[in-house]
């Protein structure tokens, strides 16, 4: 066998093989998309809210299912960059919560968890709570930054 | 020889027969079986030889994997109570979760098989498992990342959250 025709060879079998491999991920049907909405809640309700929303990119069939999960769970330290907690980073947090209680359409909610060790807006902290209790929140778990004490100086 | 390990004479096992969706029969002991939300409802008020459960929603493959963590999950809770009552000291508790973590470790189509399975059958803490395990695979990843993970195809015209 010369040189050329044993690389065609290598080359028509090497392509046989990428064949065989792209049919099999070919296979590879979508099966998550295909479950009930009642289970895909509960994957989403495993899920801090910022990841749960975040699947709304993920197709049409995703993008409304995460304003059904009865449990909301929001954290300031989940950031979007690696950098320090910028005044931006906390904007940007402060305004996602706002719009995904505005958004959220259960009149439930399971679940509320609150985690804000930057953001320290307490106008806007205590509407979030209260919104929480409009929709008559079962469990309900706060972590927020320590506020200095007026006497402390 | 095998008697001289276990001094208690313990009555004979009742069972019950599983039926998978692919016709395969699986005789299993009464408190594996009972595992399930869905078995354990209703079963005292079934006639002892009438024990048969077909499940339509469960091949033969998963029945096999669910059956396999309800005996474990079976055994590990008597001996972790066993080690309980002697006051001995056991990690029956992070080796059982151990074992969970590693039978979890499927491929995705296996995962969705069990977690179907798991909701069929009402067996809450497998459902939670799998459930973790899908979570798991979502929690941090980009969009795109999450679509090669599950092969979901992006049929979006428009982005609702390019703004973030």
């Amino acid at each position: 066998m010369d040189a050329i025709s044993f690389a065609k060879n290598f080359t028509a079998n090497f392509k046989k093989q990428k064949l065989v491999e792209g049919n099999n991920s070919g296979k590879k049907e979508d099966r998550i998309s295909h479950l009930p909405d009642a289970m895909l809640h509960h994957i989403l309700s495993f899920l801090p809210t910022k990841y749960a929303v975040g699947t709304s990119e993920l197709s049409k069939r995703w993008r409304h299912l995460w304003a059904s999960v009865p449990n909301l769970d929001f954290d300031d330290t989940l950031k979007h960059s690696k950098s320090s907690n910028s005044e931006r980073d906390i904007n940007n947090f402060m305004n996602f919560v706002d719009r995904v209680l505005h958004l959220h359409d259960l009149p439930n909610i399971h679940k509320f968890s609150l985690k804000c060790l930057y953001t320290d807006d307490e106008s806007r902290i205590n509407a979030w709570i209260s919104t929480a209790l409009k929709r008559k929140v079962q469990d309900i778990f706060l972590d927020l930054k320590p506020r200095l004490s007026p006497f402390s100086y | 020889m095998k008697d001289s390990f276990n001094p208690s004479i313990e009555p004979p096992k009742k069972t019950v027969t599983l039926v998978s969706s692919d016709g395969y029969d699986f005789e299993v002991e009464e408190e594996v079986a009972l595992e399930s939300q869905v078995i354990k409802d209703g079963f005292e008020d079934k006639a002892v030889d009438d024990r048969e459960y077909l499940l339509f929603n469960v091949h033969s493959d998963t029945l096999e994997l669910i059956i396999k963590y309800c005996e474990k999950h079976v055994s590990s809770r008597k001996s972790i109570s066993a080690a309980a009552a002697s006051s001995s000291s056991s990690n029956g508790e992070e080796a059982l979760k151990e074992w969970d973590e590693h039978f979890i470790s499927v491929d995705t189509n296996t995962l969705y098989d069990i977690l179907m399975a798991a909701d069929y059958l009402n067996i809450k803490s497998l459902l939670d498992l799998a459930i973790q395990k899908v979570a798991d695979t979502i929690h941090g990843r980009s969009p795109e990342q999450i679509r090669k993970k599950f092969n979901i195809e992006n049929d979006s015209i428009i982005d609702p959250w390019a703004s973030e």
